[in-house]
């Protein structure tokens, strides 16, 4: 093929390539640079993570779409609204601030009166959150009371006022000659109307969520709440391309929050969400609107969708949110992934809020393991390890019937959560010790051990394994890096050891030395770790002889350009001094076949920084 | 033909929600932002029932809809910069198109380089890029769209390398070997 083919392809084709296509590609895009930076970078794009339907979502386009885009004053959508003036919302705030009302605790806990929960399909009923019942068309939770409603308090920052007439503007604020303009086009009657309805919708909406208790930003907690947070409203003001204010867009202003949640070491975790657009159109009396600007929308159906989605994004859950959640698992009409998924987000909420009971609820429960004995072992795996610390007994039969059936990932997450869970269980103990003799794979056999021996056997059995030079040299390798990238439930929650610098720094000279040699030839490691261990491994021990010699052969040898260039980068950086070294640089920068390694490892050359 | 909105909508959008949903990932990089643009594109659609019945290709003239919602979304947001009048330190917003956290927890270093490079493309470029990796040929770009066809490769050729530059630019190395590594 020649380079007009590829271009072809690449604009045009519609069918998969057959294999002799694709194999003709690839072999014009090895020799061509300008074909292969078109070829991988189309088809990374293409292979870059996608999004799944959230769970409601027709529902609530439908729900959209039945509203029309006329203004309504029950319309809750998520269009721009506009915002008013900074000094009516700080002193609307102020006045707020000082009036919180406590939250009605009592009684049905219906969310806003006018907003069916987001999440449920729009011919479902409100969910009365009292109730312990569900319309036929939802499937029914498990029968038990409803859970309790989470407790936490929210204090609400408002924006510091505009500079006061005179004075010097922060930086990054408007230019003084614009600062008057732009309070008069905030001052005005509609946008102040707007932002105090605004306002007011909010608080009020706030007031209305089980459990959250309205505090001032400036006082303590008043007594020990759950969790603690503090939602940030910062109002811009939007200026035009000359960088003065837009007067037509004057009632446009955007709208961001943030919630810190205050831990009771003192400690802040800063929550993101989701960034939140709200264009409050001002209630559209006395303004014409902006041509191509969206229509008049409701202060308070914005603030209604705010605090939808602060409930859903950041405040502890409640059972509006989790609910719908858990019937969405427990519905076998949706298929296993669909359903994996909603799994993945009930395990994503009780690990943001450190809190396993979604996990032990007995309908997830059930789901669970109905998904578990139906799914692939991969599902398996990963509900294995989602499990892990809700120490539910209904999943060791489960679990020790994986141990024997399953392949090896598998096996090892079971062994996981039965080691970390269930260890007490004699049961639990005998299988453990079966595999530690009989499993056929020897890292399933050392993960069985660590669960009954503990860390320092399985301390041994990494670097024992390391230096056993009669293992393949891939086998070698796999419990360190078992060891540094355990697996995790999701992708989300995969995290390297916490103490990973530290494992890493405590190999021995001998341990480098079997590491040093056992890396490159081990393969394409789990979880794509090769670079960041390859990496991460020859700066932290660039001193030892044998790092030099790996970085040196796999420059040299390697053929892939990504490891290359790794090894000449870390080379140039820590061994310049080394004449072997700098000969080896320079024969890669003149010589080597791929023009980004010669690039790569010329810029980290000293004599060639700046 | 249905009569009612919501008719329209169960008939004709929603098969084809999932697909709008794709797509709009694939622009915006941004779960909340793809969400807004494929709602945006849902009432939108909606609202035009002759021009939907006289769509030759249903799916085709609802990518039209959701190209033009993305673009006017995009030049509504250019025409604004954005002055924070409150204390920067008070919070730090996310800026406007970034993945968030979550996306970019589930995505490797190459991916996030790759997500970011794209977002700073021009919003048509984009959504060229886009439409070919979806598997529309120029033609059928050419209709969605309404830029020629002749045009069209050029612009495409560009957008390719203007995302080879941007991410070049993010992450020092080539974007092929950062790329031919991630796919390893």
């Amino acid at each position: 093929m020649n380079c007009r083919e590829i271009t072809g392809i690449l604009d045009n084709q519609k069918a998969a390539l057959d294999p002799g296509q694709r194999r003709d590609a690839e072999a014009h895009v090895a020799t061509c640079k300008d074909c292969a930076e078109a070829w991988h970078l189309q088809n990374a794009l293409a292979e870059l993570p996608g999004m799944p339907l959230p769970y409601g979502f027709a529902g609530r386009c439908r729900a959209l779409v039945a509203q029309g885009v006329q203004a309504a004053p029950n319309r809750r959508t998520v269009r721009r609204i506009l915002v008013g003036t900074l000094a009516a919302l700080a002193a609307a705030a102020a006045v707020v601030m000082l009036l919180p009302r406590p939250v009605d605790s009592t009684g049905p806990g219906t969310l806003a009166r006018n907003a069916p929960v987001a999440d449920v399909e729009v011919n479902a009923p409100v969910i009365d959150l009292s109730a312990t019942e569900f319309s036929p068309d939802v499937p029914q939770t498990s029968a038990i009371e409803a859970p309790a409603k989470p407790k936490f308090t929210v204090s609400i920052v408002p924006p510091r006022p505009l500079p006061a007439a005179g004075s010097a503007p922060a930086s990054g604020v408007v230019p003084p000659a614009d600062l008057e303009a732009v309070r008069a086009l905030q001052n005005s009657p509609p946008r102040q109307q707007a932002v105090q309805a605004f306002q007011s919708a909010l608080l009020e909406e706030l007031r209305r969520v089980p459990g959250l208790t309205l505090v001032d930003p400036d006082q303590p907690v008043p007594e020990p709440a759950g969790k603690n947070y503090r939602v940030a409203f910062m109002f811009l003001t939007q200026l035009g391309l000359d960088g003065r204010a837009v007067p037509g867009d004057s009632r446009i202003v955007e709208l961001t929050a943030t919630a810190e949640q205050l831990k009771a070491d003192g400690q802040k975790t800063r929550r993101m969400m989701s960034f939140l657009r709200i264009d409050l159109l001002a209630p559209c009396a006395g303004i014409p609107p902006v041509a191509g600007a969206p229509p008049c929308n409701d202060p308070r159906g914005q603030a209604t969708e705010v605090v939808r989605k602060l409930r859903q994004e950041v405040f502890p859950p409640d059972p509006s949110v989790t609910r719908p959640l858990q019937a969405r698992l427990q519905d076998t009409s949706l298929d296993a992934s669909q359903r994996i998924k909603t799994f993945e987000d009930l395990f994503r909420i009780s690990k943001d809020q450190e809190d396993l009971a979604l996990l032990r609820d007995p309908g997830v429960v059930r789901a669970a393991l109905a998904l578990a004995a139906n799914g692939d072992p991969t599902l398996r795996a990963q509900i294995w390890r989602m499990m892990r610390g809700a120490g539910n007994p209904d999943f060791i039969q489960p679990m020790l019937a994986s141990l024997t059936q399953d392949p090896a990932d598998v096996r090892l997450a079971a062994i996981e959560t039965l080691a970390g869970d269930f260890l007490g269980d004699p049961r639990v103990r005998a299988a453990l010790a079966s595999l530690v003799v009989e499993d056929p794979n020897p890292l399933v056999r050392a993960v069985a051990d660590r669960g009954i021996s503990g860390e320092a056997s399985w301390r041994r059995y990494v670097v024992g394994s390391l230096g056993d030079a009669n293992r393949p040299a891939a086998q070698r390798v796999e419990a360190l890096v078992y060891y540094l990238y355990p697996p995790g439930a999701t992708a989300a929650s995969s995290t390297s050891h916490p103490d990973y610098w530290q494992i890493l720094d405590q190999l021995d000279d001998k341990a480098v030395r079997a590491l040093a040699e056992a890396l490159p030839n081990a393969g394409k490691l789990q979880g794509g770790s090769t670079y960041n261990l390859l990496g991460n491994f020859s700066s932290r021990h660039a001193g030892n002889p044998a790092v030099t010699e790996m970085s040196l052969g796999l420059l040299e040898r390697s053929p892939n350009p990504t490891i290359r260039i790794i090894a000449g980068q870390s080379l140039a950086r820590t061994q310049y001094a080394d004449p072997r070294v700098r000969d080896a640089l320079t024969k890669a920068v003149q010589g080597d076949p791929e023009p980004s390694v010669r690039d790569q490892i010329r810029q980290t050359i000293p004599a060639a920084r700046p | 033909m249905p009569d009612t909105r919501t008719d329209r909508f169960d008939a004709l959008v929603a098969p084809h929600l999932e697909t709008l949903l794709r797509v709009a990932y694939r622009l915006v990089r941004n779960r909340s932002d793809a969400q807004d643009l494929v709602q945006e594109t849902c009432v939108a659609a909606c609202e035009n029932p002759a021009a939907f019945g006289q769509a030759d290709h249903p799916v085709r003239w609802l990518m039209r809809v959701l190209h033009n919602r993305f673009i006017d979304g995009t030049r509504r947001k250019k025409r604004s910069q954005l002055v924070p009048l409150d204390d920067a330190d008070a919070a730090t917003p996310l800026v406007c198109g970034l993945p968030g956290p979550e996306e970019s927890a589930l995505q490797s270093d190459a991916q996030r380089a790759l997500s970011r490079a794209f977002l700073q493309l021009e919003e048509v470029q984009r959504t060229l890029l886009v439409l070919r990796i979806e598997g529309y040929d120029l033609d059928e770009i050419e209709s969605i769209t309404g830029i020629d066809r002749e045009v069209l490769r050029a612009r495409l050729h560009r957008a390719r390398r203007s995302l080879a530059r941007h991410l070049e630019q993010q992450t020092g190395a080539t974007s092929t070997a950062l790329l031919i590594g991630s796919q390893s």
